[in-house]
């Protein structure tokens, strides 16, 4: 693992709880107690009401790809053997929308509307990066 | 929003050398052009007593209005530093017109320029901050939210393709109709001497062309170049006795949304609407009054997303509007990136959009090579895009 070369994020008091969670296999999202708003990105206070009254809620980790895009040429040559690549935004069910990969599947078969549910990836003694794959809703 | 009670214009304009400039970093290519800025039009430097830039990741220094005020030898009584990215210059004119309404300066310079391609002046930065990676373009291609954007490998090019691929699964625009707007902008490039690229290519070109974040291809992203811009404005009075004709800004207006793409509200509509209806109140105009748009075009769906946006066509009918284009080339309707705009003519990063003022005032002037003229041209929209889809401005510039 120590091998990672890809970017990653770094924890901080604001978004311990995120990274905690992901690393517990749950995808907590934050929702304000004062104004009731669920926001991305996890941050200790509310981006809307300024509040810092912040609750973790554990999500279903589901949702649909509102967009995405097939990447080719990488940022840099850590991402190089992974092209070509899913980035895509992600509607959670609980209404905040995240950037990650799509993964599990060929790249050119993914699909704006497409349902996803979250994975964890990881990629750190630290960190687990939440992904998403297909989701076939019964 | 009321227009300024001073009648206030664009007097000069001045363009450094372009494309490659090997050992001019940004402060000296923004000299070059001030002098032909100054040239253009009559003013002494010394008249020069307000001064707008918009800073320079290539020469990266806290105060960068004053080290350029310094290098040139200006003493400005209002200065200020401005960074929206594409969306600048244009911010920047409309705080000239405000300071000069307040009466706060009377001759104002914009200036933008980047060493983008060569890199000129980095090498000091790397040593003032150490062991960066020394690759300027790596920063600009990685820009995300660091922790909840960059570790899942986005790219600057990615993140306007969410935009595309938005676009064509809501309204069904199609890959052809956007490598058309590269193909309208790239035949306006190839009848601009200064250009780029001059190499006309077809909607099959583009299709073929390397993919670099789907669906844009190689073609369908904005070149990497050196080069800056001068502007300068000033009211009527003052350009009663300047060489040149003034052009009058008619109307202005801005507005950001958010910075990171993940954040966007909306991925087929942007800030453009906001500031488009702001501009037009107050210029009192329609998108029906203006002759040509010099859109910022940093990605092909950019254009497109923008003619929607200021009221060109319906929310949906972009990809019809630029089909064939017919409509958006010289001759048509609407030409639209008349000069190449960041796909064809140059895009030195930050000072990108500088260009789409210089030309809107060109082609207001009637200055171009005839084939690039547009037919009578009365007014002129310019529009200016920051981050992704995050900031936008809108100017409206008429011949008087």
């Amino acid at each position: 693992m120590s091998e990672y070369a890809k970017p990653l994020p770094d924890i901080t008091e604001s978004t311990k709880p995120f990274w905690e969670g992901c690393k517990a296999g749950k995808l907590l999202l934050p929702k304000c107690r004062s104004c009731g708003q669920m926001f991305f990105f996890p941050n200790h206070f509310c981006p809307e009401c300024l509040s810092e009254d912040v609750d973790w809620i554990d999500s279903s980790g589901k949702g649909v790809v509102h967009t995405f895009t097939i990447i080719s040429r990488p940022p840099s040559d850590a991402f190089a053997a992974d092209v070509p690549y899913v980035v895509a935004v992600i509607d959670l069910e609980e209404g905040p929308r995240m950037l990650s990969n799509v993964i599990g599947i060929p790249p050119e078969h993914v699909r704006v509307g497409m349902p996803v549910e979250v994975v964890f990836e990881r990629v750190s003694e630290e960190i687990t990066l939440p992904k998403f794959r297909p989701f076939d809703r019964v | 929003m009321r227009r300024w009670r001073k009648r206030i214009a664009i007097v000069g304009i001045g363009e450094s050398d372009l494309g490659t400039v090997p050992g001019k970093d940004s402060y000296e290519l923004s000299r070059q052009a001030l002098i032909r800025a100054l040239d253009d039009c009559g003013v002494r430097k010394s008249e020069v007593d307000g001064v707008m830039t918009s800073g320079a990741f290539s020469v990266l220094y806290p105060m960068h209005s004053l080290l350029f005020c310094e290098y040139v030898g200006l003493r400005p009584r209002y200065t200020s530093v401005m960074q929206i990215g594409g969306a600048t210059h244009i911010l920047n004119v409309l705080t000239a017109a405000n300071a000069i309404e307040a009466g706060m300066c009377e001759i104002a310079l914009i200036t933008s320029a980047e060493s983008l391609r060569s890199f000129a002046g980095f090498e000091r930065l790397i040593r003032l901050f150490g062991n960066a990676s020394g690759d300027m373009t790596a920063v600009y291609s990685a820009i995300g939210h660091p922790d909840f954007e960059v570790p899942f490998g986005t790219t600057l090019i990615g993140q306007y393709a969410l935009y595309a691929n938005r676009h064509m699964a809501e309204f069904g625009t199609t890959h052809e109709q956007l490598a058309q707007v590269a193909v309208s902008i790239r035949k306006h490039a190839s009848m601009h001497p200064q250009a780029q690229k001059r190499q006309e290519i077809s909607v099959e070109d583009v299709m073929n062309a390397k993919p670099i974040a789907s669906p844009f291809t190689k073609d369908e992203c904005s070149l990497i170049s050196d080069g800056g811009a001068a502007i300068i404005v000033t009211t009527f009075e003052r350009a009663r006795d300047l060489k040149k004709k003034p052009v009058e800004i008619l109307g202005g207006g801005a507005k950001t949304t958010q910075e990171h793409a993940t954040l966007s509200k909306s991925f087929t509509t942007s800030p453009a609407v906001s500031a488009g209806n702001d501009c037009f109140a107050m210029a009192g105009l329609t998108p029906a009054d203006v002759d040509f748009a010099e859109l910022y075009d940093c990605f092909s769906i950019t254009p497109l997303i923008s003619l929607e946006d200021f009221g060109f066509c319906k929310k949906g009918e972009g990809g019809a509007f630029v089909e064939s284009g017919k409509r958006i080339e010289i001759g048509g309707e609407l030409p639209i990136v008349t000069h190449g705009g960041c796909l064809s003519h140059c895009h030195p990063g930050l000072p990108s959009g500088i260009f789409h003022i210089t030309e809107a005032v060109k082609q207001l002037r009637c200055e171009v090579e005839p084939a690039r003229q547009v037919k009578d041209p009365k007014v002129g929209l310019v529009s200016g895009v920051g981050g992704i889809f995050s900031s936008v401005t809108a100017l409206l510039l008429a011949k008087v």
